[in-house]
């Protein structure tokens, strides 16, 4: 394409479509747009356009909570530690019933349901996950016995071994739906 | 991205360092909203963690990966809030300054207010288009890949909404111009 193809209106509409910087223009119409650019017209469509770039920067984005970096990565260890003993840290959760909301004070996070491990982690940290979620059981095992009222409701019925329903509980399917 | 797949957590801290802006940058301009941006980022960070294989180097950058990745998330968030509830706040939260600086001037800030109103009024895929060019500088080819369409059809996206930012955007244009 040479210059005398190219007008106010085509230059306008390839701005619109390419940005207002020659480096992003077609390579074949390079040459014709850069010429126009040149003139009075093409100058005047080109600062509108940087205008228009200028404002759009103006009303970038603000910057990310604070803190949700470490968040993110807290949610996704936790993640890989119940992922390793899925059971016991549901079992863990029943009791406990603590909520896993970890978008921090965002003000539209939501609960989030624990979801699958790294699907590609290494098999020691199931070990160690496991390691965890045991003494996770032994330390709401000691909570029981020492009688926090706040676990009242939570206890298991009257005569019965709490050990043994933690045991039972632990046993027990997986809820997919609380899980997934 | 081998790291990661290996469970190493301070590899993907650093690859939220090095992608959080941009991810949240397209998170913000779909969802218009600082809190629910977050939230997706978060979505999208975890995904990667949990599901490292998903990435495939032969297929192109990851940097044009991860932002497809991203757009794919808004559009499914959108679609989602589309059949359920509004995003809460989020055009309010659009409207408003999102930092209010006491040194940022009252006509500077009621300007970028008028400018992510005219980018929250676009269409979702020109909305796409304008954040994936002028946000993170992709190319109108690399846009295509990550929106899986033609050229052409991404070329004609940004010529259509930028020509609506200038309509909408006429006052705030002029004194860009002239300030410029």
């Amino acid at each position: 394409m040479n210059k005398e193809q190219m007008d106010a209106q085509r230059f306008c509409a390839l701005v619109e479509a390419h940005g207002h910087h020659p480096r992003h223009w077609p390579e074949k119409l390079r040459p014709a747009m850069e010429a126009f650019a040149a003139g009075g017209e093409g100058r005047a469509i080109l600062a509108r356009a940087a205008a228009l770039d200028a404002a759009l920067a103006d009303a970038a984005a603000p910057p990310p909570s604070a803190g949700l970096e470490e968040a993110i990565l807290a949610a996704a260890t936790g993640r890989q530690d119940a992922g390793a003993s899925r059971k016991a840290a549901h079992t863990a959760r029943r009791i406990a019933a603590g909520s896993r909301r970890v978008a921090p004070g965002n003000g539209a996070g939501r609960a989030r349901p624990p979801v699958a491990a790294n699907d590609n982690a290494p098999a020691s940290r199931w070990l160690a996950a496991g390691l965890l979620a045991a003494s996770l059981l032994a330390g709401v095992w000691l909570g029981l016995s020492g009688g926090l009222s706040t676990l009242d409701g939570l206890l298991p019925p009257s005569g019965s071994d709490p050990l043994a329903e933690i045991v039972r509980l632990a046993a027990a399917p997986d809820d997919e739906g609380d899980l997934l | 991205m081998a790291a990661i797949g290996r469970g190493d957590q301070q590899a993907f801290a650093g690859l939220m360092r090095r992608h959080m802006e941009r991810v949240r940058a397209i998170d913000w301009r779909m969802l218009g909203s600082a809190a629910a941006a977050d939230d997706l980022a978060q979505d999208v960070f975890l995904r990667i963690w949990h599901r490292p294989g998903m990435y495939d180097p032969k297929k192109g950058r990851f940097s044009a990966w991860l932002a497809k990745v991203a757009a794919n998330a808004c559009l499914d968030r959108l679609r989602a809030e589309r059949n359920h509830a509004p995003l809460h706040g989020a055009l309010e939260e659009t409207l408003a300054d999102p930092a209010p600086d006491p040194e940022h001037s009252a006509l500077a800030a009621d300007r970028a207010r008028r400018v992510r109103a005219a980018i929250a009024a676009l269409p979702e895929r020109q909305k796409l288009a304008i954040a994936l060019s002028h946000d993170l500088g992709h190319t109108n080819i690399e846009i295509a890949e990550i929106m899986d369409t033609s050229v052409e059809a991404v070329e004609s996206l940004l010529g259509r909404a930028r020509r609506k930012l200038k309509e909408r955007l006429h006052a705030e244009l002029a004194a860009e111009e002239k300030s410029g």
